[in-house]
């Protein structure tokens, strides 16, 4: 396919970033055969894992296997690159255990710009995007700083942190979205043009270090798990269709999945180490007062940690290797601001690494951010028409926030470009449905990251039934999985029914089976039911041990959609209705929520209010 | 459509049958029109000002003399402009007036139409939607002040410091769910157990004044008891002071049942008047006792009226399990025409008795006495300013309280803490029925403030 340009060859989709949301955005659109154009200012850093080389984890291996289950590429690239997998939480129940990988960083890379190359439908290209063109209140093209412009019915904006991005090393301070990196200087202007409201907020990313200069000796080794568990669902797919970049012939398979793990460490900080903090406190921008940027409560910055957790005697640091083919390693716990010379100083007191040598400094990076609010569930913008938006530049953080959101972004645009209606994700359906409704209600104050504290139905997400519960979606658009792997969910989902049904009444020896593994967690099994796939033992086990929990979840599910049920008209005017009071007026008219469900989810709109609501849509609509 | 909220309503404000006075009420912006019907209306109309005035209907005809009373936009029970007309009492001058002033571009309103209104304008804060729907459809206009003061006041304020206590609970709990991999302190997964019980006997506590409260504010549910013809009705009539109750010297007359409600001092008493009852009834009449039966069930208060001439031999033992001798007093009726002494027979014994005369009023005094010392032992002693759940809020305390002790035996089982998490989340949202959606947001805050997360 030849790459198009001007007005006179559009595209149905443009993406424009190629990150962790623009990858699986351009891979969604272009699988539901939509003409897609993938723009990155930099071919050699897609997929790049900025920070942590890490994928998964409580909550975020769950949206994992959610992308999978729609067909998305994050479970499988992770998988055919990662150097070590845990499964988290194994002493608690199946809802709350979550996959978590260590990956190879560049071979990641590689393996996703390789399988963005070979997509059908799909072109990519190096340009960096400047501006947005605008026409009637819709976006229909970009401008890039080739002065080559694109054309498309729609637009999805993934920035990640490059908008107007500045990065500090204590006083020092660079343009940029990551070190080495441009900042995307002239985009922001096109929102605020259109009328898109944009704020700031701020991370940061510890300092990088070679493993021949870590004393391993005082340190704890952590290994992975000697049977992974992996993100992607394998028993619904071919075996032709396993890796399928790799069994295109186009690329081998670096290493199978989970085969020579390679391990973690783990050290201390120490007295001196909190000591040289204190001392420099005022050299690190976040405490002079020069960040003024919401930064993630959730990963603080080392000063955070001292500061904030005075009593706490020593912190925990993981050390992780950035891949299997360099000395590259990163120290989970550590991101700092503070300046390089301090650094330096910090890293020899941490226990094991007083010989290192840091080949890359911490730094901490401000960035613009479009208050989610401004969104629909589709993520198309409630200001621009055809203008979507994933990842950072709503206020996320992390790889599998970004996925998720690049998912429904990329669908929901190819949706748009052919007419159909969005796709949106219910908060009873994962956590991806969880994730966009908490941005689009609430909004965020600092880089929102998933919790699985966040979902109230948590015991319905256990990460091995995200295909089931992705199911209703799948079936509107089969070419996102493709058509076997459809009907091979269809026969899974059968035979769970049917062993969920057949243990709650079948009789073997002292009750029925669901009798005996409810109370003793197992039972002997009958043959044919052990014949089946794991995923599907698995599941139908959950299904039998946790049934009265599964149906009390299922009971205020039906309770919640009543209220979400109750759409609210797009031109509902909430000042003729008296009785509001004025906070939740404003915030009602900001967001305007589509349903009284949404509504009530809404910060500073209390339960009289969505009282007085539901009796005025009653009195109003009702006859 | 029925209930257009811009119409102006108009609805009769008093109970209807004939009375003193009837109140015909109106509520909407045509309201102010509405003052052309009262000549003696001054130019200037004066809110809350009780005008003394002829009603002419539209057609100028006399209908009444009224006192008419406006209420301002804003500053009425609905938040509307607001008319009360105070007509006499005959029912066909009330229809008159109604017909009136739907002729003048009014409607009639619907059941529960002014509530809706009041609810429509911020002038009542409730709670959930659905408990709003309720009330809405509950009349009883008391009701929703009281839900409305309860919930401005002290309750909130309860139900917020509990749910502040249990989300500490929850963000520790969740804190070893969603960060495994952090350094946390050692994970007492036991501790929670002592907080959670004591908020659960805490909630009960509180959960058990509804029962009070229900006492004091629809009153003592008390069911006479009796022989037929033993003179319950007389003794009703003598304590309503009027002709409510059919009297005969026929036994059995009263074979529908009679709820009125009076004041025995300051306790509202809600009297049942039943069938009397004896053994060999008809049919008809025995409907009758099956019932009393089955108010018996909920009353909180017995009166068992005996005539000496025919002291009962038993009493049906389903009644019997009923009494005791702190809700129950026993009246020997028709006293002034009693010669002996008489002697209760066992199944009464233990029960206090007063001698009465329903006819005469004799030994009355001395049984209101007795009566209400039993009354206030029923309620215990309590301070004034001491909160008092209604019904709604009590169901949802106890919600709480099973949700807190099914947690506290996953605890002690050693259950999945997700588990553990889960019941607890729902004793919140119990608890949130009452006070309003806590953001999940408060949890996670609690969290990171208790935690150093950040691996």
């Amino acid at each position: 396919m030849s790459l198009d340009f001007g007005e006179s060859k559009p595209y149905g989709v443009i993406v424009c970033g190629a990150g962790h949301a623009g990858c699986e955005a351009a891979l969604a659109s272009a699988r539901l055969g939509v003409k897609t154009l993938l723009l990155t200012g930099n071919l050699d850093t897609i997929a790049q894992m900025s920070c942590n080389p890490a994928i998964g984890g409580q909550a975020k291996g769950h949206i994992v296997r959610e992308i999978d289950a729609l067909g998305g590429e994050m479970a499988v690239n992770t998988d055919t690159t990662a150097i070590q997998f845990r499964l988290l939480n194994r002493s608690k129940g199946p809802a709350v255990q979550a996959p978590r990988a260590q990956c190879d960083k560049k071979a990641y890379q590689f393996r996703m710009k390789h399988t963005l190359e070979l997509q059908e439908n799909l072109t990519i290209f190096q340009a960096m995007v400047d501006q947005l063109i605008y026409k009637n209140g819709q976006v229909v093209g970009v401008k890039t700083n080739l002065e080559v412009d694109f054309y498309a019915k729609s637009v999805v904006v993934t920035t990640g942190t490059f908008l107007r991005a500045l990065m500090h090393v204590g006083q020092n301070k660079n343009e940029g979205g990551r070190m080495g990196d441009f900042s995307a200087r002239g985009l922001s202007g096109s929102f605020l043009e259109a009328g898109i409201e944009l704020e700031r907020l701020k991370t940061g990313t510890p300092p990088r270090i070679l493993a021949k200069s870590i004393n391993f000796s005082e340190l704890e080794r952590q290994d992975g798990d000697d049977e992974p568990v992996l993100f992607g669902f394998y028993d619904t797919r071919g075996e032709d269709e396993l890796f399928h970049v790799e069994q295109s012939g186009e690329s081998k398979l670096g290493w199978m999945p989970g085969k020579d793990q390679m391990s973690c460490w783990m050290t201390y900080t120490t007295d001196k180490t909190e000591q040289l903090i204190k001392d420099n406190l005022h050299l690190s921008p976040m405490y002079s007062g020069e960040i003024k940027s919401k930064g993630p409560r959730y990963c603080p910055c080392i000063e955070d940690k001292i500061v904030r957790f005075a009593d706490k005697d020593r912190h925990r640091l993981f050390l992780e290797p950035e891949g299997r083919n360099t000395n590259e390693w990163y120290i989970n716990g550590l991101s700092t601001s503070l300046p390089f010379d301090i650094q330096q100083e910090m890293l020899q007191t941490v226990i094991g690494l007083e010989n290192v040598t840091m080949i890359r400094p911490a730094y901490a990076v401000e960035y613009d951010f479009a208050p989610p609010t401004q969104l629909y569930p589709s993520l198309m913008s409630k200001k621009v028409e055809g203008l979507f938006f994933a990842g950072q530049i709503n206020g996320t953080s992390g790889y599998e926030e970004a996925g998720g959101q690049g998912m429904v972004a990329g669908i929901n645009a190819a949706l748009y470009t052919i007419n159909e209606k969005p796709v949106v994700l219910g908060r009873n359906e994962g956590y991806i449905g969880v994730l966009i409704d908490d941005l689009i209600t609430k909004g965020t104050k600092e880089p929102y990251r998933m919790f699985s504290s966040r979902a109230e139905h948590r015991l319905l997400f256990n990460h091995g039934s995200a295909e089931l519960r992705m199911w209703n979606h799948l079936q509107r658009f089969p070419q996102l999985v493709g058509e076997k792997r459809i009907a091979a969910i269809q026969h899974k989902r059968q035979k769970i029914e049917f062993y969920t049904d057949y243990f709650e009444n079948a009789k073997t020896k002292g009750g029925s089976y669901a009798d005996l593994m409810r109370r003793k967690g197992e039972c002997s099994y009958p043959d044919d039911f052990l014949s089946q796939s794991t995923a599907i033992q698995e599941e139908v086990k959950y299904r039998v041990i946790y049934k009265g929990y599964l149906e009390r979840e299922e009971k205020q599910v039906a309770k919640w959609k009543k209220l979400e049920n109750l759409k609210l008209p797009a031109d509902l005017d909430y000042d003729k209705i008296g009785g509001l009071r004025a906070e939740s007026r404003d915030k009602l008219k900001e967001i305007n929520p589509l349903t009284l469900g949404q509504a009530q989810r809404i910060s500073g709109v209390n339960p009289s209010d969505i009282g007085i609501i539901h009796v005025y849509m009653d009195t109003k609509y009702r006859s | 459509m029925i209930d257009n909220i811009e119409d102006t309503i108009v609805a009769l404000g008093s109970p209807s049958g004939e009375s003193a006075i009837g109140l015909v009420r109106i509520s909407g912006d045509k309201v102010l029109a509405l003052r052309d019907a009262f000549p003696s209306v001054s130019n200037e109309l004066k809110y809350r000002h009780a005008y003394y005035s002829d009603y002419l209907s539209i057609d100028g005809t006399l209908l009444d003399q009224v006192v008419a009373t406006f209420y301002k936009k804003g500053y009425s029970y609905t938040g509307e402009y607001i008319l009360e007309i105070a007509c006499h009492g005959n029912p066909m001058i009330l229809q008159k007036v109604i017909e009136d002033v739907i002729a003048r571009g009014c409607r009639p309103a619907v059941a529960g139409e002014f509530t809706k209104r009041a609810f429509l304008s911020g002038k009542m804060d409730l709670t959930q939607s659905e408990a709003v729907m309720e009330l809405i459809r509950a009349r009883n206009e008391e009701e929703l002040a009281i839900a409305h003061k309860q919930l401005s006041g002290g309750l909130r304020d309860k139900v917020d410091f509990w749910i502040e206590e249990l989300l500490q609970v929850i963000a520790e709990i969740e804190a070893y769910i969603d960060f495994p991999e952090e350094d946390l302190p050692q994970n007492d997964e036991d501790a929670p157990a002592v907080v959670l019980k004591k908020m659960a006997d805490q909630l009960t506590r509180l959960a058990d004044t509804s029962k009070v409260r229900t006492l004091l504010q629809d009153g003592f549910k008390t069911l006479i008891i009796g022989q037929p013809n033993a003179g319950k009705s007389s003794l009703l009539n003598y304590l309503l002071g009027e002709d409510r109750a059919l009297v005969s010297d026929q036994p059995g007359t009263t074979r529908d049942f009679v709820r009125e409600k009076f004041y025995l001092e300051d306790l509202c008493i809600q009297i049942m008047d039943t069938a009397g009852i004896r053994s060999n009834a008809d049919d008809l009449e025995k409907l009758g006792i099956d019932k009393a039966l089955e108010l018996a069930e909920n009353a909180d208060f017995f009166l068992i009226i005996i005539d000496p001439a025919d002291v009962p031999s038993a009493l049906p033992s389903s009644l019997i399990e009923k009494l005791n001798d702190k809700n129950c007093l026993c009246l020997i009726n028709k006293a002034d025409q009693m010669n002996d002494e008489i002697t209760l027979p066992n199944f009464l014994n233990s029960f206090q008795s007063i001698k009465i005369s329903a006819l005469t009023g004799y030994g009355i005094d001395d049984m209101k006495k007795n009566w209400s010392a039993l009354l206030r032992d029923l309620i215990g002693k309590r301070s004034s300013n001491e909160l008092l759940v209604n019904t709604r809020h009590s169901n949802a305390l106890r919600k709480a309280v099973n949700s807190l002790l099914s947690a506290c035996d996953k605890i002690e089982n050693k259950e999945f803490s997700e588990l553990v998490s889960f019941d607890l989340r729902e004793a919140q949202s119990a608890l949130t029925d009452i006070v309003g959606v806590i953001d999940n947001e408060r949890m996670l805050d609690k969290l990171f403030n208790s935690f150093c997360i950040g691996k």
